[in-house]
């Protein structure tokens, strides 16, 4: 079986540091917020250790950039190479999701014409 | 409980928590964590999943920062990480060993018919793999030691210092026991030494205590000394290679000492029970056991060692 690289595993639309990326996309965040929005738009709660790893492993790549902050809560923002690799990835899962939704449309259509003959022609 | 209550509750957690991350990774993360935990929490006192959660990520970032997983080092210090498991693992190895010399001793004595060829070749084998190892270590050190001798030049002893101490002073004592026993042993008959439980016993359960001590500070006093070296990277390929050979031979010793205590508890069962010769007597020997399972399990953490090493080994010759 061929083994998924690093990245193949980053760009599933469930993985911290995607949905940090899309978060951040709307604008600069903290910690905290970060997890109340990721919560919000993708009903994944990531706990701080979780949100934290992943803010880590961007930084240090390069997609994310902390901002200068007076208070203990610091801010991030995503960063020129990290808006284009989220672009990359979502046009990468949209891919996937046209592929899924048009595999689907046909199974379901050769699913009806199993159940109802003669439909077939008409579905077409 | 008040308000206050509730946040220094909720701060002492924090910080708690924050202990199990390294340092370098809190003095640059720590304070916004810590925060957010406090966010998180909002005064509420944290279950047992959320806690093992932080305690899990942040092993899993002590593991990245020693370069044991993930990228975030480059591929001459996970290489170097790696042969550093490979070196603990051999510490373990080497006292599992050392505790197999001792359970084996005299075992060509006790086999009274049958064929003795099995468990020969499998503790010669198991001994010169020994050698092998031991001779790889001696060569691994005098691969780094110019490192370590510009390490000392430059000034960085009082970094290792303490652990040095520490390794020196366990030394020291596991020393001055062992002279105890023997002086001691020789006084007592065959039968007093090894047989029941006493005095003697006792000390020398002490003694192999102590010996484990010395040889984990001895350890630590390594690996603290080799993370902190300027290797070439020819000198790091070299040591990569020592580490690949002490590696692979550990689970062949393992193997090894499994086939001799087979094959001696199909010639000689009283040698392992300790019971005398031609009695009936069950192989299972509790000592044996939980040594094969130390050489299993330093075995185990030696191929995780290699395989970090060998998984990084293409980028450290292009790099």
């Amino acid at each position: 079986m061929a083994r998924k690289s690093a990245d193949d595993k980053r760009k599933r639309p469930n993985d911290p540091p995607i949905l940090i990326l899309t978060s951040l996309a709307g604008g600069a965040k903290h910690g905290h917020a970060l997890a109340k929005d990721i919560a919000g738009f993708a009903g994944v709660a990531l706990g701080p250790g979780a949100l934290y790893g992943a803010i880590t492993r961007l930084e240090e790549r390069g997609l994310i950039e902390p901002l200068e902050s007076d208070d203990r809560r610091r801010p991030y923002r995503i960063t020129t190479t990290g808006s284009a690799y989220l672009a990359e990835s979502v046009s990468e899962m949209q891919r996937l999701a046209d592929e899924g939704a048009r595999r689907l449309a046909i199974a379901n259509k050769a699913s009806v014409s199993r159940r109802v003959p003669g439909i077939a022609g008409s579905l077409s | 409980m008040s308000t206050d209550g509730m946040s220094n509750d909720n701060r002492s957690t924090s910080h708690a928590m924050l202990r199990w991350y390294p340092a370098r990774w809190r003095s640059r993360y720590g304070d916004e964590f810590a925060v957010m935990i406090e966010d998180d929490l909002g005064g509420r006192a944290p279950t047992i999943r959320y806690r093992l959660s932080v305690v899990r990520c942040g092993l899993i970032e002590r593991l990245r920062g020693a370069g044991l997983v993930g990228n975030s080092v480059s591929p001459s210090e996970q290489v170097r990480s790696g042969a550093l498991t490979v070196l603990c693992a051999f510490a373990l190895f080497f006292i599992s060993v050392v505790a197999f010399a001792k359970i084996s001793e005299h075992w060509d004595q006790s086999i009274q018919g049958g064929s003795r060829h099995v468990p020969a070749v499998s503790f010669n084998l198991l001994a010169s793999l020994a050698c092998v190892c031991a001779l790889a270590l001696v060569a691994a050190i005098a691969v780094l030691f110019p490192a370590f001798v510009r390490f000392l030049r430059a000034g960085g002893w009082h970094q290792i210092k303490r652990r040095v101490e520490w390794a020196v002073i366990s030394t020291a004592v596991t020393v001055a026991i062992v002279l105890v026993l023997a002086m001691w042993a020789g006084h007592l008959t065959y039968y007093q030494r090894n047989v029941g439980f006493g005095w003697y016993q006792f000390v020398f359960m002490i003694c192999a205590i102590a010996f484990a001590i010395a040889i984990a500070a001895w350890t630590a006093a390594a690996v603290a000394t080799t993370r902190r070296l300027n290797i070439g990277k020819s000198q790091l390929k070299m040591a990569a290679v020592l580490a690949i050979l002490v590696a692979v031979c550990m689970p062949v010793m393992t193997v090894a000492a499994s086939v001799w205590w087979g094959s001696m508890a199909t010639i000689a069962p009283w040698f392992l029970a300790g019971t005398p010769a031609g009695s009936s007597s069950s192989p299972l020997a509790t000592n044996l056991l939980v040594d094969l399972i130390l050489m299993m399990v330093a075995s185990v953490v030696g191929v995780i060692g290699l395989l970090r090493v060998s998984g990084t080994w293409r980028e450290l010759k292009s790099s």
